[in-house]
């Protein structure tokens, strides 16, 4: 599952860097659902974003992820400034960057597993045959070899939510944002999505955990904590204190 | 620190990716899919079931107005004084004119005290006022006649004023008179008529069936008839000569006085049918427009709660990198498969609903294969039409909050 071009090369940028980012919702009382962000995440890190409901976490992620765009401030994703990018651009970047866990699998109903994994490639145009072969080594990987053919109705919510990994994996993206991936799991299936977790971060993966959960952010190398839209500790404190 | 650009590599779709994943859309939901076609299954099918039976319907009147009313030519008495204005040689002069088949002098003798009887007493009961009729054989042929027993009388029996009669079949029926192999006969006055066919039905004409006909020649020696009398001749003509015999017949048959006859010639056929087939076919059409109209309105408002219902599935692609364009594509592909699907179904119902129609009426099926060929396609391009809409909605959904939880 390695990323072959992600190396620890220090003359690398990181994979995130956001400086004075700030997002308003307008409306007939705008809401700063994020103020003066900065953050910076360095690669292979496993990176926890928590604070409590409304207080920016889903903002962050969607524009981490470019499924949104910042009113003011600058994002540089791995080196690139993404504020002048066109929706195609964007949607580029997405296809081939950008890989998302979601808090309720978001898997397609009518597919089975190996085929939702390969819609993590559909729009990256790599061949049909690759695609339900690379599909497959990461259901293996993620310990569905079994239950490859099933539809999401047919598997539990541990089952699903590692297909969501897996379709998330299979794409090698610089950066996974997994919103509440444990959200809608019992204790032991969401210990289970973590160890997952905690395996592709030793492959060298890029990850980040939005949660309120302080036993997922615990497990996490670093903490961001965000609160009305103030994030604290977006930089580390070695980076910071340089 | 260097900044570089953000990276080519593009997000896209092939054309075999695309029908695949509408492909899978549609065939795994089989239950929805159909669901959704239905509008074009029935939009189509009244189309191809309106068109065919307009077809069928339009060979129907051509061949109604081919065979009786184009072919019908009669000729009167455009002064009538209470004499016979047509010549004892009718027949000859108006069947030797190219295109006429048969043509004779008939006249209903108007004398209320002939009172045919079966039998020669004069207390017998008699029909009331049973009507006799005067005419020429070829006027009884001209008529197309059936026979139920017997023989028309000729010429030989008109040229000799035999006293010969054929029946009409209620005239038969009124008098008790079912064969003619026994020679029964009629009392007309004090004169008996040797019954030689009673006529089971008649194309034109319809009141020789409760007539007593004799001869021409026959009446013209043998019966009085009052001034009132109305002389005509019928001519059974070929069909599209009707104009034309209609103009050379009072020419041939009075040529020192052509303005004393009078020819009744139908509507040329060719036009009433052209009219009636543009009314019947624009109603038609226009039936079949409206029900597929009505099933494009079907399919793009089960596509449009479809995009709804499917708007995570939406967000999570657009998340993985689909563009815009690629959404749209898929929707309209599914929506333009299942416009064909209906297509196809619906022509098929069509065909079927036109041929049992056309069954029911004794009707032959006439279907035309632009139509019922072309069906599948038409219900593309419904399909195509139908999914405009909804899936430009789809397009711009944006993935934010397509995602966005419950």
């Amino acid at each position: 599952m390695t990323r072959e071009h992600i190396g620890t090369t220090e003359d690398r940028p990181p994979v995130v860097e956001m400086s004075g980012l700030a997002k308003t919702y307008e409306g007939a009382r705008p809401i700063d659902a994020l103020v003066g962000c900065d953050l910076r995440i360095e690669r292979g890190e496993y990176l926890a974003i928590m604070g409590p409901s409304g207080s920016g976490k889903s903002t962050l992620l969607n524009i981490l992820g470019l499924l949104d765009v910042p009113t003011t401030g600058e994002y540089l994703l791995d080196g690139a400034p993404t504020a002048a990018l066109s929706e195609p651009q964007r949607c580029d970047l997405r296809a081939h960057e950008i890989g998302f866990v979601f808090q309720s699998f978001h898997l397609v109903g009518y597919r089975s597993a190996v085929e939702n994994v390969e819609t993590g490639l559909l729009y990256q145009r790599v061949r049909r045959n690759e695609r339900r072969q690379r599909a497959i080594d990461v259901l293996e990987h993620v310990g569905l070899a079994e239950r490859m053919w099933a539809t999401p109705g047919e598997m539990s919510g541990g089952e699903r939510q590692r297909v969501a990994v897996a379709r998330a994996l299979v794409r090698r993206p610089a950066l996974v944002l997994c919103d509440e991936p444990t959200g809608n799991l019992d204790t032991h299936t969401g210990g289970q999505v973590l160890d997952l977790l905690d395996e592709l971060i030793a492959d060298g993966l890029t990850i980040v955990v939005i949660t309120h959960d302080p036993t997922v952010a615990a497990r996490t190398s670093r903490l961001v904590e965000i609160s009305d839209g103030h994030v604290t500790g977006g930089i580390p404190e070695s980076i910071g204190t340089s | 620190m260097k900044r570089r650009s953000p990276r080519a590599r593009r997000s896209r779709l092939s054309l075999r990716d695309l029908v695949g994943e509408a492909a899978a859309a549609i065939t795994r939901r089989p239950g929805r899919s159909l669901l959704t076609a239905l509008g074009t299954v029935a939009g189509v099918g009244a189309f191809v079931a309106t068109t065919g039976l307009a077809t069928t319907a339009r060979a129907q009147v051509g061949n109604s107005f081919d065979a009786l009313e184009a072919t019908e030519v009669t000729i009167i008495d455009a002064d009538a004084d209470g004499t016979n204005p047509f010549p004892a040689d009718t027949t000859a002069q108006l069947t030797r004119l190219n295109g006429v088949n048969h043509a004779g002098r008939w006249w209903t003798i108007d004398n209320k005290t002939l009172d045919p009887r079966a039998i020669a007493t004069p207390t017998s009961p008699a029909p009331s006022e049973m009507p006799v009729i005067a005419a020429d054989p070829d006027a009884i042929w001209a008529a197309r006649p059936q026979l139920s027993d017997g023989v028309i009388f000729d010429r030989w029996h008109d040229d000799r004023s035999q006293p010969v009669a054929v029946l009409g079949r209620q005239a038969a029926q009124l008098l008790g008179i079912t064969r003619v192999d026994n020679q029964p006969a009629v009392f007309i006055g004090n004169t008996g008529y040797t019954v030689v066919g009673i006529l089971d039905d008649v194309a034109r004409n319809q009141g020789l069936l409760s007539a007593v006909i004799v001869p021409a020649g026959t009446a013209v020696r043998g019966i009085p008839t009052s001034d009132q009398t109305s002389y005509m001749v019928l001519v059974d003509v070929d069909p599209g000569a009707a104009d034309l015999i209609g103009t050379q017949a009072p020419d041939a048959l009075r040529p020192d006085q052509p303005d004393r006859l009078q020819a009744l010639v139908p509507p040329d056929p060719r036009q009433l049918r052209e009219q009636i087939e543009s009314d019947v076919t624009t109603l038609l059409y226009g039936l079949a427009g409206l029900a597929l109209l009505v099933g494009m309105i079907g399919i793009a408002n089960t596509t449009l709660v479809a995009v709804m219902e499917r708007r995570t599935e939406i967000g999570v692609r657009r998340a993985l990198g689909a563009r815009r364009h690629h959404i749209a594509a898929q929707f309209l592909t599914e929506s333009a498969a299942l416009g064909t699907l209906g297509g196809v179904l619906g022509a098929s119902l069509g065909i079927v609903v036109t041929v049992a129609v056309a069954a029911a009426r004794d009707w032959t099926t006439t279907l035309d294969p632009l139509y019922t060929l072309t069906a599948p396609a038409a219900g593309l391009f419904a399909g195509l039409l139908a999914g405009l809409q909804p899936a430009w909605r789809a397009s711009r959904i944006t993935p934010a909050s397509a995602l966005r939880g419950p």
